[in-house]
């Protein structure tokens, strides 16, 4: 445990977060740019890692698990989340034969 | 003798249920003498307790049990008896068996006759009510259930329209007086924590004369009384409530019920001799009513309107007397009067019965022939109501006279005016009926009958009253003895006592002059109206002024201009405009403005996600910048 | 336990009705359960004259279980409001005609409404009070969505949103107090009138709840659902309405409004009491050249429950009283104008006043107890509505002279359109519709009875429902 908490804390915050936040951009970006679900629903996933990466590097240069603890619940959670996604996605596949979100607007109005 | 005064309440209340529950399986007959015969028992109790009161000269108060009660208000239901009520418990129950003996002739053909008695039974019940209660409250209970009764007796052949409309313009009227008399009874509550009249004349007569507060409450007091007695502006009500059956126009439109305001300012008269504001009010109002109604009475072709005209003048003539000071005068009138105008009624009841229903004098003529006893009775009503000696009205007259003429001489001479005005409407009246050549149609008419006995002994009774009654209290000038005065003096004592005694009493000469000077005219004025309509075959149509008064100066006309049209087009433009376009409107404009809205926000749903989720991370970033820098 | 039956009573009738298996004897059963109902109410009442704090309470104790302690209470003001309640049902129940064909459903919730009822009268605690409220709404709105007239969908939707915007108001204002309330926080009512609030809390207070009273009440101007409500609904649904439910907003007056407010009610009179005094007058004016019966009712209503508030609101003992009088007055009397609406259309199939005439010469038994109920209407002397008016306008007189004689114009206007409408109806020729009107039976009379029997017992002895309340006055 302490070596991985050196480990971590050899590469300094700052690069932590500046790559977090460009992660959480291109998530962000792909989110708005991206036609297909299944991208959309990758990118939504880049950008949940993103925060967890950051929860786990402010954990371990305050020397607090708290943080860590919560990437744990927080990727229980994408799980699940990912889980039931992928489900209704192969639901809409099947009665549109497409997963293009545009094709998805049957329940405007 | 308190028992004997709960039964005076109890007999015609008992006729009223009897007779109004039984109404499908009662004998049409019977009804009429059990209605009598009630009467009569309150009669013989009204009697008693008028010989107690007299002989022992105290106020009996008889407490029933409390009607309202809690904290700090108590208005009981409890009787007082006086002379003052006492003597009114003569008129109402001996006026009123009188003419329910002659309604059992008059209304023998008419199918509704138990309701009729039941009415009339209801309304004796309300009226003693009135006249017995011992405060304010209770006295408004029958002063409203007089006019509860008056409405349904005017609007008894309900199947006609007119008569409904005459019925409803009474109860409206009246009301209108009754808020008055509302009012009042709050000021009164107000200032005395209590509504005893005995306690509130108590507690009055320590304040001092002019007083605002008791100003106002004789005012309001005296807009009831304008409202019930029918008096400028409120009279209209009186001449139309002639539409319905002729004793009740009798027994509630002349001798008893319009005479309520009379007998209310007399009960209250220690608040208004306090103050003199109203005490002229009551003046100028008795003495303009009594003008107008003697002047419009002279135009009528109604034999009944005639007769109204002539009680609107004549209770004109006795307000007149309650704002002179003089208490026992228009008490006096008020006795005398409820004699020959029940007299005169009951009489015109005869004439009408006679020729099968017709009231207008012009159709009229001869009648002296034809209904010899019925012309007699009505003469002795019109020589009684004119003020000739020696019948009663002449000396319940002389006594309001004098009172004027102490008060000064140019209103002497106004009451002398009025006095004799009497004179020509009611010759006028006998003349056209009774001695002018008979018209065709009359001629025509063999059915011409005078009135059974039924009809025609009451009337005589009431005759007799008319011719002696006046002597109880004979002018000054001839007797010492103030028979009448005397008998009503402890009720009015106090009030006597606050104000200053006449100052001039009138010197002897000035007094024949009053006597002699009115006689002769009138006289002439006989003699005049003789030579007119007896011969005149064609009444004239009226012209310039005098249709002003046969048009009854156009109150009727004036009020539906300035009131009703007014009310029922604010009426109409509540219920169109404000209640159903603005207030309505403005309600269903929320919620047709809200589905307004729901139909354009429904337009952002456009269904492609990609939108959503612009909008939703351009909302999240909106957020955190509004956080970060606020 | 009396409380509890009061309250149970109902339900359990309602739901057995609800299952239908009554079938024909629904109306009958509901009849004889709603006379239980209110001989148990007249046991509450004896028990509430011996009840030595003159109060009757009731506690379940159910705060381990739900967190939320059920107390209910009966006071004097709920007990006038309870009797009132429980002798109008089976009246109305009653009053259904068997030719009208009602299923079980109807008379159901008809018990429910009166369940409801009961409840918001007694309860003493803001939240159940709340859901007693609400509860209130749901079956008049079935009642007239399902057996109403013409549009009854529509404006029973339109009733329902907008006496519901109102409870939401005092929803809020409840909520607001409870958290004024001393930790721990309950929304009993002895800890809302304990508050003593500051005037600058107790404005938004008063604001809320008087909105929720005022358009259940309803006053100037939020009366648009009245007559229209009125109008839609089957008949019965009226007589609930007027008869029980639009006194819930005046008891809410007096049950909060004036131990919560008393500094608004008692400085801001010349605020809102000419506005609720112009509601007076509108209404009554109105009701002069309205020429549908039943929406001439609903005027003379607006009239009438304007007149109570005013009294409730004019901060004097003797409006209060004669405004809490007047409250069970009107309840009967409106009951009873609406009983003879019906008599009429059930005969005539006509509401409006112009086709109608001549009734009196051919029904002498209902003209006569016509005309009663109109006058007691007008408040004549010795009907009930004379003492509640009198000691209304009295205690008017002592806030404000000019108001009190601008309102007394009321009774002028009152004769008006009653004898306008009363002449219209039953006297003249007969018309076309009224050709064979027949009078009424004995079973029909029997309904009226105890109407009729009110009238003049609460108008000749009304010191013992004055008595009653005088302490809770206080």
């Amino acid at each position: 445990m302490e070596t991985t908490i050196t480990q971590i804390q050899t590469i300094p915050l700052q690069y932590y977060i500046l790559f977090c936040s460009a992660l959480f951009s291109i998530g962000v970006i792909g989110v708005l740019a991206k036609r297909n679900a299944l991208v959309i629903f990758m990118s939504v996933e880049l950008m949940l890692n993103s925060a967890n990466l950051l929860l786990t590097a402010f954990s371990a240069y305050r020397n607090d698990p708290a943080g860590q603890i919560f990437v744990f619940f927080i990727m229980v959670v994408a799980a699940a989340e990912v889980a039931i996604g992928l489900a209704l996605l192969v639901v809409v596949y099947r009665s549109t034969h497409t997963i293009d979100i545009n094709a998805l607007n049957r329940l405007k109005w | 003798m308190e028992l004997i005064s709960i039964l005076l309440l109890v007999f015609p209340l008992l006729g009223f249920l009897t007779i109004g529950l039984f109404q499908k399986q009662m004998n049409r007959n019977l009804s009429g003498v059990l209605a009598s015969s009630f009467i009569f028992l309150n009669l013989v109790a009204a009697a008693f307790l008028f010989g107690f009161v007299t002989a022992s000269n105290q106020t009996l108060e008889v407490p029933l049990f409390d009607w309202i009660k809690f904290g700090d208000i108590t208005i009981p239901f409890a009787l007082t008896i006086d002379r003052l009520s006492a003597l009114m418990l003569l008129i109402v129950n001996g006026v009123g068996l009188l003419i329910h003996l002659y309604s059992i002739g008059y209304m023998k053909e008419d199918e509704g006759v138990n309701r009729y008695f039941a009415y009339l039974n209801l309304f004796i019940f309300f009226m003693l009510t009135l006249i017995l209660s011992s405060n304010y409250l209770m006295l408004f209970i029958g002063w409203e259930g007089v006019g509860l009764c008056s409405y349904l007796l005017i609007g008894f052949w309900f199947k006609d329209r007119a008569n409904n409309d005459a019925a409803k313009k009474a109860f409206i009227m009246n009301r209108i007086g009754d808020l008055g008399f509302l009012i009042a009874t709050f000021i009164l509550f107000t200032t005395f924590k209590t509504l005893s009249i005995s306690e509130i004349a108590a507690k009055a007569s320590l304040m001092p004369s002019g007083d605002l507060t008791l100003m106002a409450i004789t005012l309001c007091l005296f807009v009831g009384a304008v409202g019930k007695s029918a008096q400028i502006p409120l009279f209209t009500w009186l001449p139309d409530a002639m539409a319905g059956p002729t004793p009740v126009s009798a027994l509630i439109h002349a001798a008893t019920m319009v005479t309520a305001g009379i007998y209310l300012v007399a009960r209250s008269s220690v608040m208004f001799v306090l103050s003199p504001v109203t005490m002229d009010v009551i003046l100028v109002i008795g003495t303009v009513t009594a003008l107008a109604g003697g002047l419009i009475a002279i135009y009528q072709n109604d034999i009944k309107k005639i007769l109204a005209y002539s009680t609107v003048s004549q209770l004109g003539f006795m307000f007149m007397g309650l704002g002179l000071g003089s208490f026992s005068g228009a008490m006096f009138h008020l006795t005398t009067h409820a004699f020959f105008k029940a007299l005169l009624f009951l009489a015109a009841g005869s004439v009408i019965h006679a020729l099968s229903n017709e009231q207008d004098i012009r159709k009229m003529g001869g009648l002296r022939h034809k209904i010899p006893f019925t012309f007699a009775l009505f003469l002795i009503g019109a020589i009684a109501i004119s003020g000739i000696p020696p019948f009663a009205g002449f000396f319940s007259k002389e006594v309001i006279l004098t009172a004027a003429f102490e008060h000064g001489l140019g209103m002497g001479l106004i009451a002398t005016v009025i006095s004799l005005l009497t004179t020509i409407y009611m010759f006028r009246l006998i003349f056209v009926v009774f001695f002018k050549p008979e018209s065709k149609e009359l001629q025509a008419n063999h059915h011409v009958h005078e009135s059974p006995k039924v009809m025609l002994y009451p009337m005589a009774v009431l005759a007799i009253l008319s011719m002696i009654a006046g002597f109880v209290q004979p002018p000054k000038l001839f007797s010492e003895t103030q028979g009448f005065d005397n008998y009503l003096s402890p009720v009015f004592a106090k009030s006597n006592s606050l104000v200053a005694a006449s100052e001039h009493a009138l010197a002897v000469q000035t007094e024949w002059m009053i006597f002699i000077f009115p006689l002769l005219i009138i006289a002439l004025l006989i003699f005049l109206s003789y030579k007119r309509f007896v011969n005149n075959k064609e009444l004239v149509s009226p012209t310039g002024i005098q249709s002003l008064f046969a048009h009854k100066l156009y109150v009727d006309e004036i009020y539906d201009f300035c009131i009703l049209k007014p009310v029922t087009f604010i009426s109409d433009i509540f219920r169109e405009l404000l209640d159903q376009t603005v207030i309505n409107g403005f309600v269903n404009a929320v919620g047709s403005g809200t589905l307004f809205v729901g139909k354009k926000i429904r337009l952002l749903q456009t269904g492609n996600v990609g939108v959503y989720l612009v909008l939703m991370v351009f909302s999240i970033i909106a957020i955190l910048f509004f956080n970060i820098i606020l | 336990m009396i409380l509890v039956l009061l309250l149970i009573l109902p339900l359990l009738a309602s739901l057995l009705l609800f299952t239908g298996k009554l079938g024909k004897h629904s109306k009958n059963f509901a009849l004889v359960a709603s006379l239980v109902v209110f001989a148990i109410s007249l046991l509450a009442g004896y028990a509430f004259t011996f009840a030595h704090d003159k109060i009757l309470t009731l506690d379940l104790n159910l705060k381990e279980l739900l967190d939320v302690d059920i107390i209910l209470k009966i006071d004097a003001v709920s007990l006038v409001m309870v009797m009132l309640t429980t002798l109008l049902v089976p009246i109305i129940i009653a009053s259904t005609d068997k030719k009208e064909n009602r299923t079980p459903n109807f008379y159901a919730l008809i018990m429910l409404m009166q369940m409801a009822l009961i409840g918001v009268f007694t309860s003493s605690e803001m939240i159940l009070f709340y859901i007693f409220w609400e509860l209130a709404l749901i079956p008049i709105f079935f009642i007239t969505a399902l057996w109403g007239g013409e549009n009854k969908k529509k404006i029973s939707v339109k009733f329902l949103i907008y006496t519901v915007v109102g409870s939401f108001a005092m929803l809020i204002g409840i909520l607001y107090l409870y958290t004024l309330t001393p930790a721990p926080h309950s929304f009993s009512f002895e800890s809302f009138f304990q508050l003593k609030l500051p005037y600058s809390v107790q404005v938004p207070v008063f604001l809320a709840f008087f909105l929720a009273f005022a358009i259940k009440i309803p006053l100037f101007p939020f009366h648009s659902w009245q007559a229209e409500t009125y109008n839609a609904s089957p008949v019965q649904g009226s007589m609930l309405l007027a008869g029980i439910m639009l006194k819930m907003g005046l008891y809410g007056i007096i049950r909060f409004i004036l131990p919560l407010c008393p500094d608004v009610v008692a400085g801001g009179s010349l605020i809102f009491l000419p506005l609720i005094l112009f509601g007076v007058i509108y209404g009554a004016t109105i009701a002069i050249t309205q020429p549908n019966l039943k929406k001439l009712i609903a005027f003379a209503s607006l009239s009438h429950v304007g007149l109570i508030a005013l009294g409730l609101l004019s901060n004097n003992h003797y409006g209060i009283e004669g405004g809490i009088l007047q409250l069970f007055s009107h309840g009967v009397n409106v009951v009873g104008f609406f009983l003879c609406y019906y008599m009429i259309v059930k005969r005539t199939n006509t509401d409006k006043i112009s086709d109608l005439g001549g009734i009196a010469s051919v029904a002498p038994k209902f003209a006569t107890i016509f005309l009663i109920i109109v006058l007691a209407n007008i408040s004549l002397p010795l009907t009930n509505s004379f003492v509640g008016e009198f000691l209304i306008l009295l205690g008017l007189f002592q806030t404000n002279k000019i108001l009190a004689i601008i309102a007394g114009l009321t009774i002028i206007l009152g004769a008006v359109y009653i004898l306008k409408m009363y002449q219209k109806v039953m006297y003249g020729e007969r018309s076309a519709a009224t050709e064979k009107f027949t009078d009424l039976t004995f079973s029909e009379m029997l309904v009226f009875l105890p109407i009729i029997a009110m009238i003049f017992l609460v108008g000749i002895f009304p010191s013992f429902i004055l008595q009653l309340l005088e302490g809770a006055v206080k």
